[in-house]
């Protein structure tokens, strides 16, 4: 079985982040999402977390 | 538009006919049960099926000759089994360049080749190439023969009043201006139609922002013809690509202009010239080559709310525009055609009630909805118009390259016949069937020993039958335009139609099913007949 955590995958997403750098990162972060949605397999599963992720956006603006 | 010093009709490898207005004067005004408006080649499919049912048709053409350049060149499997119900398949056999596959590159890198369907039960590829001239040549050769269309160069609609039952249009030529009365009219004029303008019809829908230049060359280059889309090319960065073989050496160059780009200034000689260029370098293509003709467009969704206006029917460009990711336009338009076709032909005839014409709307408008979410599908691949669908297009591309399934977004999803499961006129079946083509589908196409199960069907309606059918007489007292086809239960057709010994398919005229049984009787397929004469409106 895998040692690896959720902790590992953390840090794989935010160093694929720093070295994409600020042009390509939204690129990386689009191709993980395209290619992890389609290893899960399950497209309501996916909707459902994008949905999640979407409706949580608005309450996660900076106070001004 | 073509190269400075060459006429609009000037073309490198077509010779334009030039036709005039009607030299004969008496009985311009006669009534006729069918007036058409627009030769393009939906016009004159309509005028076809409509004289192959026995129906005379006046067909009006402002223009004194066809097409200026070859706009559509796709024509899809349906429309050939079209052409080979009217008898003039051959033309078009022999002329159209047959295609299965395509390939697409991102960043000049081949990240997907896809094959359309196409199987030996197939009398017809998915797909050919033809320049619209030629398309249309083909069809006003049938038009010219047919003593049942009364076509009339140069004859331009400039009005148009109700009747009770029908309509009169105003009609002016070199000649003079006179009155045509119509019982019906179809609407063939084009995607600026102007009795849709004049009976204050809009298209409603949206625009997309992607403007594509189109564009002709002539190029001598033997090779498979497929289709090449090209992605974020190093020539056009950004932008998309496609490349389409057509007969003569010519060659469809579309690609998409920038943001920002001015129209005025992409469509000048010098800019046409310098884009192909590249473009041909980027390919490999190394050949000499000379300009033919060019044009522009945008990837439009937009459709009438009813193909209907009283005793007027809109058909083609005048009813929906379509984006051409997919081939669907004239495919479409011709299929409107053939669908109004059939039906006023049997009411014209007295055959069936006019309660049958309210399943055009449906029945069509239902397949342009298929289209545009097809073809949104395509052009939000093709032409992404927000930052979003940018960066998942190429988030798509760029792992298609190491990822087959990342690569199945680039495929063009290329026109399949519609299945019109929701018609008045299709019978909902008992669900006894696991295969087959179920209500409202296409008639499928099988090889048998001889020949193909499609040629054998009749022009109006075909009772497709495994095993004996007893008691016909049923059925040909509805109706006596019915053809019946009886093929083995244990036969190759018996398996694509997941047939029984017993099993019956009621076909309609355009060959789509109307009705099924797993085991049927001579009085039920009577019945489904006498409901689709009726306009389908009792459920049977």
């Amino acid at each position: 079985m895998s040692s690896k955590t959720l902790e590992d995958i953390y840090a794989a997403l935010a160093e694929g982040i720093d070295e994409a750098g600020r042009e390509r990162e939204t690129l990386f972060l689009a191709r993980a999402a395209l290619l992890m949605a389609e290893k899960i397999g399950d497209a309501d599963a996916v909707l459902a977390l994008i949905e999640a992720v979407r409706s949580q956006l608005e309450g996660m603006r900076r106070p001004e | 538009m073509r190269p400075a010093g060459r006429g609009e009709l000037e073309s490198l490898y077509f010779n334009y006919p030039h036709f005039d207005a009607p030299a004969q004067r008496e009985g311009l005004s006669a009534r006729t049960p069918v007036a058409i408006a627009g030769a393009g080649p939906v016009g004159m499919m309509a005028a076809l099926v409509l004289a192959q049912q026995g129906i005379k048709s006046v067909l009006i053409e402002s223009k004194p000759t066809f097409n200026d350049g070859s706009r559509a060149i796709c024509l899809a499997r349906s429309s050939y089994h079209l052409f080979q119900t009217l008898g003039i398949e051959r033309r078009f056999t022999d002329k159209g360049l047959p295609w299965v596959s395509g390939r697409t590159f991102f960043r000049g890198r081949q990240i997907l080749e896809f094959f359309m369907a196409d199987s030996d039960h197939d009398k017809y590829r998915p797909m050919y190439n033809l320049e619209q001239q030629y398309i249309e040549a083909y069809l006003y050769e049938a038009v010219a023969q047919s003593p049942l269309i009364n076509m009339r160069w140069q004859s331009r609609l400039t009005g148009l009043r109700d009747l009770k039952d029908g309509a009169v249009l105003s009609i002016e030529d070199s000649k003079g201006a006179y009155e045509l009365p119509a019982d019906w009219l179809l609407a063939a004029d084009g995607a600026r139609s102007f009795i849709r303008t004049l009976r204050g019809h809009r298209l409603k829908g949206q625009n997309y922002e992607g403007r594509y230049v189109i564009a002709d060359i002539r190029l001598e280059r033997p090779c498979k013809v497929e289709r090449f889309a090209l992605f974020d090319p190093n020539t056009r960065p950004g932008g998309t690509v496609l490349i389409h073989q057509q007969p003569d050496n010519i060659w469809r160059i579309d690609y998409q202009l920038r943001d920002g780009e001015s129209e005025e200034q992409a469509l000048g000689e010098a800019s046409i010239r310098a884009s192909i260029k590249q473009v041909l370098q980027e390919t490999g293509f190394d050949e000499p080559w000379e300009l033919e003709w060019w044009s522009i467009y945008s990837a439009n969704t937009l459709l009438m709310d009813d193909y209907r206006d009283g005793r007027i029917f809109f058909i083609g460009d005048s009813a929906h525009i379509v984006p051409i990711f997919g081939v669907r336009g004239l495919n479409n338009g011709l299929l409107d055609a053939q669908n109004i076709g059939w039906k006023l032909s049997l009411v014209l005839k007295g055959l069936a009630s006019e309660k049958l014409l309210g399943s055009y709307t449906p029945e069509r408008r239902g397949a342009t909805l298929d289209v545009f979410e097809n073809a949104t599908k395509s052009a939000r691949f093709m032409t992404p118009h927000s930052r979003g669908y940018a960066i998942m297009r190429d988030a798509a591309l760029t792992l298609a390259l190491d990822h087959a399934f990342a690569g199945e977004f680039a495929n063009p999803r290329n026109m399949t016949p519609y299945t019109y499961a929701q018609s008045p006129l299709s019978r909902q079946d008992s669900g006894a069937f696991a295969g087959g083509p179920g209500p409202g589908a296409a008639a499928l196409n099988a090889r048998l020993k001889t020949g193909f199960l499609l040629d054998s069907f009749g022009h109006c309606f075909t009772v497709l039958h495994f095993g004996t059918l007893k008691d016909r007489e049923a059925i040909t007292r509805i109706s006596g335009d019915v053809t019946f086809v009886e093929q083995a239960a244990d036969g190759p057709a018996a398996r694509r139609y997941d047939a029984t010994d017993g099993t019956a398919y009621l076909i309609r005229p355009d060959q789509h099913v109307a009705a099924r049984w797993r085991q049927a009787t001579a009085p039920q397929i009577a019945a489904a007949l006498a409901n689709i004469l009726q306009g389908g409106v009792q459920p049977s």
